[in-house]
């Protein structure tokens, strides 16, 4: 096996190196109290307007499931990957997410799932762009939000007859 | 992780990934096959940009291997899809990795745009949708 080639080595949880760590603890083991919110003002106001972004998707989603009750199985991971997207992007100190109102839901389930996928794709361009804007950790949760919302996109819109053969 | 130690590694997947989708290849026909083509000509196309990318730091660019273990016998459509799919994972970590230890913003840009793309390929070769691709 050779140690470099990650994608066919098998992948282990100990290396270290890359990911969020969880909370730090000074070198006597004890948890920080009470931080400070010391996050760089601009990262916080690019995660705020992830989070804002994020809310209204989850909105979104629930209005869809509200209106087109049949359409609630195949909403529901969508649904879900926002609520952790905003637990990720609130866990920063400072952010906090501005919840608005649902936007209006087309009169047809098609038509609503078209528009979702459409929100869905212009969020992971906006995500995509704030990553390339920030650095570190905070650029690869909001590049692996916006991977999300990507892949998201393409499971919402509906397929081409091309596309089924 | 610094950024060249990331670019190396991504480097080092892009080799591992053209040999694991051309083994691939290999067991698939028709629209399987002619995707599998893209999906190895994609990863050529990352893999002379990464190597650029490598020279530009002033480092020589990981070689690839002549040959790779598998993680699972390739006998079969299904199991060649399968091979594709856990590559694309695999890939999509690695640009997670480099997004997070990339200094400049033409490396940061590259392995985001590259980790969307991985993220979309998973879709292709039978994956579903998660809430972080790319997450360790």
């Amino acid at each position: 096996m050779v140690p470099g080639a990650v994608a066919l080595a098998s992948c282990t949880d100990d290396s270290g190196g890359s990911g969020t760590a969880g909370g730090a603890k000074s070198p006597d083991g004890v948890q920080p109290a009470e931080e400070t919110p010391s996050t760089d003002p601009a990262i916080v106001a690019a995660l705020t307007a992830a989070a804002t972004l994020s809310t209204q998707l989850s909105l979104q989603y629930t209005a869809l499931s509200t209106k087109f009750p049949a359409l609630r199985t195949r909403l529901a991971a969508g649904a879900k990957y926002h609520a952790s997207h905003l637990t990720r992007l609130k866990a920063v100190p400072g952010v906090q997410a501005v919840t608005g109102k649902a936007q209006a839901v087309p009169s047809t389930s098609a038509a609503a799932l078209t528009d979702l996928a459409k929100r869905e794709k212009a969020a992971a361009v906006a995500h995509a762009a704030a990553a390339a804007k920030v650095s570190g950790e905070h650029a690869r949760l909001l590049a692996m939000i916006a991977a999300a919302e990507t892949q998201l996109a393409i499971t919402l819109t509906p397929k081409k007859k091309a596309d089924q053969q | 992780m610094t950024e060249v130690e990331a670019l190396q590694a991504a480097l080092a997947g892009e080799h591992a990934a053209m040999y694991g989708v051309g083994v691939a290849g290999g067991k698939l026909s028709g629209a399987r096959f002619r995707a599998a083509t893209d999906t190895f000509e994609q990863h050529r196309r990352n893999r002379d940009r990464l190597t650029r990318l490598v020279i530009a730091a002033g480092e020589t660019p990981v070689a690839a291997e002549a040959a790779y273990d598998l993680p699972q016998a390739v006998s079969n459509t299904a199991t060649a899809a399968a091979l594709v799919l856990l590559i694309e994972r695999r890939l999509t970590a690695v640009y997670g990795d480099l997004v997070e230890a990339a200094g400049q913003p033409a490396v940061r840009a590259f392995a985001i745009q590259t980790l969307l793309a991985t993220a979309s390929a998973q879709l292709a070769w039978g994956g579903a949708p998660v809430a972080f691709p790319g997450d360790v």
